[in-house]
């Protein structure tokens, strides 16, 4: 496995992590789908039997987004968690094809945000507004069809040299 | 193998689907871990709070990395929004460009007979206030604040409890000071209260942010003499913000007033921060340095207050 491929999983979390705390000019209610970027980064890394994507990587990159966006400590972090474990429990489901990979991944969004909005609704000991979150989980999945295709070229297997040829007893 | 890895499907049995991957002890002791430093966030701990402005501080030059292939992007999306109402905003410009141009005119007439009465009743000149500009590097409107972070900060002479504005009007003011960056609280943060005068009479209020975009207005006087429409500045009450920055308009049900802010807190680019110094601040730390002084020179010379009681 080369070094850029190995670097993948952890490199594409890492970026959008600091895409998800750039000043984009989006409305505050619309940006509630930034933060969910990680989360699909790390769901298609984890179902991939050969990446690497340890648990401290993905702790880190949600407590980066914590310290970036000066929220409560802790608070992606956990969910960059919980979308882990999801993934890791999908693992068997994703050999089924791309279309069951789509869905899982859909689901994971949602199961996501779900969480989300209930760690805030306790943050806060009041429920939260659904709406903006949602719309978040919403603009996440739109977002998906246009990262996976990007977090798929990034998974492309090695090219085999050109010439290249088994040879017997070697 | 690697192949027959990504497409285990083909050689699945029917129905049959693999074991999930093992859960490592390092997950549940990092969900534990989270849900921690939750906690310790809920409970406000300031040794956190220095822990992270300290992080955000170290991060910060890799956010201004990210911006500069943002720069262009964000512009783009800019000219597009522009091009897409254009005419109307071009009627609105010139509309807004025949009223001011009348007054520009009173405006002058009425700072010539100010400066006339200033001089004549020998008022105290407000001092003009120094500011630097600098770019917002990092947004973190989310479910639980409205701050950005700018790339200004020590270095540049910005100083906590600084009030920030941009071309329309009051965008917060600095909470948080590392070398060369700074946290600004905007008008709209949960935490953000800031002392406002409304309307002809002056009214005075509290501006609430809530997270929403139009803050509220807190403690009114009872049978305000206020109106939808009515202006919004800062009273100067309190010191932290100099009087008279324009904010917004009174918005919504009277009962409940809102104000909608002049300044779009949604796509902040460049922001000045005032080099305002809270004056009763000024004040109690020249009280407090004279104070210490008096102690100090009293106990490197004690003579000098047995001299005083000889004397008397």
């Amino acid at each position: 496995m080369s070094f850029l491929r190995r670097m993948a999983p952890v490199g594409s979390i890492a970026l959008l992590t600091i895409l998800a705390a750039l000043p984009w000019g989006l409305p505050a209610n619309d940006r509630f789908f930034l933060p969910l970027l990680p989360v699909i980064a790390i769901h298609f890394w984890t179902l991939r039997h050969d990446a690497w994507v340890p648990e401290w990587i993905v702790f880190l990159a949600g407590l980066s987004l914590d310290v970036l966006t000066q929220g409560p400590l802790g608070y992606w972090a956990l969910i960059y968690l919980v979308a882990h474990l999801i993934a890791t429990f999908s693992v068997p489901f994703a050999a089924l094809g791309s279309a069951p990979r789509f869905l899982l991944l859909g689901i994971a969004i949602v199961a996501v945000t779900i969480v989300s909005w209930a760690v805030s609704s306790l943050y806060f000991f009041e429920i939260a507004d659904w709406r903006p979150y949602a719309a978040g989980a919403g603009l996440a999945g739109l977002s998906a069809l246009f990262l996976v295709p990007i977090l798929h070229a990034l998974d492309a297997p090695e090219k085999t040299r050109e010439n290249a040829r088994l040879v017997r007893g070697v | 193998m690697r192949r027959i890895g990504r497409h285990q499907a083909l050689f699945a049995r029917s129905g049959h689907v693999a074991a999930p991957r093992p859960v490592r002890l390092i997950l549940p002791f990092l969900i534990f871990l989270s849900v921690g430093l939750l906690l310790l966030s809920r409970l406000n701990h300031s040794a956190l709070n220095d822990v992270r402005w300290r992080l955000a501080e170290w991060m910060s030059p890799a956010l201004e990395a990210a911006m500069v292939p943002l720069g262009p992007l964000r512009r783009v999306g800019q000219q597009i929004a522009l091009q897409v109402d254009l005419s109307s905003e071009l009627q609105r410009l010139k509309a807004d460009n025949e009223k001011l141009s009348s007054w520009e005119w009173r405006a002058r007439t009425l700072e010539r007979k100010l400066a006339d009465l200033e001089a004549l009743t020998q008022v105290v000149r407000e001092p003009q206030l120094q500011f630097v500009t600098g770019r917002v590097i990092a947004d973190s409107s989310g479910a639980f604040v409205r701050t950005v972070i700018i790339d200004a900060g020590r270095d540049q002479n910005v100083r906590t409890g600084y009030p920030v504005i941009n071309a329309d009007g009051l965008v917060g003011r600095v909470v948080e000071v590392g070398a060369d960056s700074a946290r600004i609280l905007l008008a709209s943060d949960l935490n953000s209260r800031i002392p406002v005068a409304i309307g002809r009479k002056e009214v005075r209020a509290i501006l609430s942010g809530d997270n929403g975009p139009a803050p509220r207005l807190l403690f009114l006087p009872p049978a305000a003499d206020i109106a939808v429409g009515d202006d919004v500045s800062t009273s100067g009450t309190g010191g932290l913000f100099p009087r008279g920055l324009r904010i917004g308009k009174v918005v919504g049900d009277l009962a409940a007033p809102r104000v909608s802010l002049r300044a779009d807190l949604d796509r902040l680019e460049y922001i000045s921060i005032l080099f305002h110094d809270d004056p009763m601040q000024q004040l109690m730390g020249e009280i407090g340095g004279a104070r210490s002084r008096g102690r100090a020179s009293n106990e490197t010379n004690p003579g000098l207050i047995s001299g005083a009681r000889e004397k008397r």
